[in-house]
């Protein structure tokens, strides 16, 4: 029995590389540092945003949670248990309560199988109710993501990239889940789509009390849905905080330098812009010390050779950067 | 006298169930040294009116019905192939939302650059177009130019690969350049800094650039006038300060409520524009944007609204702007 107060999901110095291989041989040269000592906790009901750019390791975070990725180390706990030790039966039990939504959900709907077909897969997987039942649950499942229940006769190529992303959601929503991790599932959609679809996924949350880990790389959009949100930055967690919190007051140079450079539909806005010079390095040899601060415009010399630890600034947040309070 | 001017330009293509008209009677125009900004969802037709402005439409299937593409007094839809190849190397440039369609993969980035010299200048000596193809490099702050001639465009980064795209459109100093959706692919901090770049270098070149994109923020920043789009046609134009203090087409004020903004409060519902985009073919008659809006009567089912202007400064095609603009007006007075 797990305690109310324990956290949903408990993450726990999450680290995964992959190998780099070269040469004739294929010899490892090297190890991608794609997420790197990465913790966190998400209450029942609760969404947490990670938000980052391209190859901040944000989603191998959300994939190494569902085990579809073993960590190099570190551990993830549901409801309290490990899932690393978990065997066949519990992992199968685990992965009915956590799902996961794509950015492409036409990659992963099967372009043979009607959608009804696609809904009642995840029914038989775990032999639930009869084929009447299942059918119906089908109907109510399209219904509850605001497609009419004839759809379930049609193809996954018959619909547009919002109503492909509604029925990813329908089938992630099927088992009654407790935890869905959105991996950039509204990015690829258009303004007047990703509204609706945001709206949707909060509906359910609340209806169905979902806990949401919220994976994108547009902080506007992190921010709208989330309660926390977790900043990353080349395989690290470099900053959380509410989401209120991170727009109001953001503390690590990076997270501000983000938030500034988020083009706001407003021409009277007239911000200060941070424009952040360079690329990102190269995940393979992360810069030591603090990883930012090849790019950081306050980087002194004990950044360039002490990696800062995150911190906790106050109980609901926390920043990595040794000079985070004399920056204002 | 505008420098580039879009009259009643129509395009369409050819498709197994016939002609399919997908850009539909737009009018614009551009000033010399000025950034307008085409905006809409996919397939409204924004990106196909640049290919007809440019004259780079898929052969055979797309073409230009109707309509003129004045620049500078000569009619682009009229001009000859070698005319208009001319045009395009020199006056006109575009930017394409991913660089290697543009670059070649298989060349040094140093010889791509030089071809645009040798090719048009074949006097240049090689030492001036070497001197020449650093500069453009300099100019667009790709660190360190001289090491980077001997690369290959998978050796740079994605805003790299723009910068070395914007590099080659500014190689002949065009008047205009048409960028289409090019930080559309870019992580946000990359997508600053070449929002900056632009900036700069129409600040000191003085062309005047036509900004597609789907991103509302980014025309906000970068436009002084904007032209939204919807289903081909267009819905609405404005400077972009009266566009986003007072939307009059209920579809721009649909997408500008659609918007996620930093300072919202956390897990509200956002505003939405019911339905979906209608498939090219699956337009409704009347007002292509009727079977969406809130604001339809049974007139916007029967009839296409006409660009009318409510102010010399903005045009709008809808049949109920005056209720609009007084409901507007009520609010912001409220």
């Amino acid at each position: 029995m797990t305690e109310l107060s324990t956290p949903l999901l408990q993450v726990r110095g999450l680290t995964r590389h992959f190998p780099v291989r070269s040469g004739v041989l294929l010899r490892t040269s090297g190890q991608v540092h794609a997420a790197d000592d990465v913790s966190f906790d998400l209450n029942v009901g609760e969404t947490l945003g990670l938000v980052g750019e391209s190859g901040c390791g944000k989603s191998t975070v959300g994939k190494t949670l569902l085990r579809l990725y073993e960590p190099t180390s570190g551990a993830v706990l549901f409801e309290g248990r490990d899932i690393a030790s978990m065997n066949k039966a519990e992992l199968r039990r685990m992965r009915r309560n956590v799902q996961i939504i794509l950015q492409d959900p036409f990659e992963s709907l099967n372009a043979r199988h009607t959608i009804g077909k696609i809904l009642e897969e995840p029914f038989i997987i775990h032999r639930l109710g009869s084929t009447a039942e299942r059918r119906r649950r089908v109907a109510g499942l399209l219904e509850k993501v605001g497609l009419e229940a004839a759809t379930a006769n049609r193809f996954p190529h018959e619909f547009s990239g919002g109503q492909r992303q509604r029925i990813g959601i329908a089938r992630a929503i099927a088992l009654e889940p407790k935890l869905i991790v959105c991996d950039e599932a509204v990015s690829a959609l258009d303004v007047s789509i990703q509204s609706q679809v945001i709206n949707l996924l909060l509906e359910l949350q609340r209806e169905m009390n979902l806990a949401l880990l919220f994976i994108a790389h547009d902080l506007a959009v992190v921010k709208h849905v989330s309660d926390h949100i977790a900043v990353m930055y080349l395989g690290e967690i470099i900053e959380t905080a509410t989401a209120t919190e991170i727009y109001r007051s953001p503390r690590h140079p990076y997270t501000q330098a983000l938030l500034s450079a988020i083009p706001v539909p407003d021409p009277g806005a007239g911000r200060e812009r941070i424009v952040l010079e360079g690329d990102v390095p190269s995940p393979i040899e992360p810069p030591g010390g603090c990883r930012f601060h090849t790019r950081c415009r306050y980087a002194q010399e004990d950044c360039r050779q002490l990696k800062p630890a995150l911190k906790p600034v106050h109980s609901g947040a926390s920043v990595a950067c040794h000079h985070w309070q004399s920056l204002g | 006298m505008p420098l580039l001017s879009v009259r009643d330009l129509s395009t369409a293509f050819e498709t197994e169930t016939g002609l399919v008209t997908v850009v539909d009677h737009v009018s614009f125009e551009l000033e010399a040294g000025e950034t307008i900004g085409l905006v809409g969802e996919s397939g409204c037709g924004k990106s196909v009116t640049a290919l007809s402005i440019m004259g780079l439409l898929p052969r055979p299937s797309g073409r230009v019905k109707g309509g003129d593409v004045l620049f500078k007094d000569e009619n682009l839809t009229r001009a000859s192939p070698e005319r208009l190849r001319e045009v395009r190397g020199n006056r006109i440039a575009m930017i394409f939302q991913e660089p290697m369609t543009a670059l070649n993969p298989v060349q040094r980035i140093g010889r791509q650059l030089a071809e645009t010299y040798t090719l048009h200048e074949p006097e240049l000596k090689s030492s001036d177009v070497a001197e020449k193809t650093l500069g453009l490099l300099e100019q667009v702050g790709i660190p360190a130019p001289e090491s980077r001639l001997n690369d290959y465009p998978h050796q740079l980064s994605g805003g790299m690969r723009q910068r070395v795209m914007i590099a080659m459109a500014l190689a002949r100093h065009p008047d205009i350049l048409i960028a289409d959706e090019p930080t559309t692919a870019l992580d946000v901090t990359i997508q600053a800094q070449i929002l900056e770049l632009l900036r700069e270098l129409q600040r000191d070149t003085g062309m005047a650039i036509i900004f597609i994109t789907h991103d509302l923020g980014v025309i906000a920043e970068l436009c002084s006038r904007v032209v939204v789009m919807y289903a081909g046609r267009i819905a609405e134009q404005a400077t972009v300060k009266s566009l986003f203090e007072h939307p009059l087409h209920p579809y721009t004020r649909g997408l500008l409520g659609s918007i996620p903004r930093l300072e919202d409060e956390p897990k509200t519902l956002l505003t939405t524009i019911p339905g979906i985009v209608p498939g090219i073919e699956e337009l409704p008659d009347g007002c292509r944007f009727s079977n969406r809006c809130a604001y339809a009567t049974d007139q916007c089912h029967r009839e296409a609204p006409s660009l009318v202007a409510p102010s010399p400064e903005r045009t709008v095609a809808c049949h109920r702007w005056h209720e609009i603009i007084a409901e507007t007006t009520r609010e912001s007075s409220s």
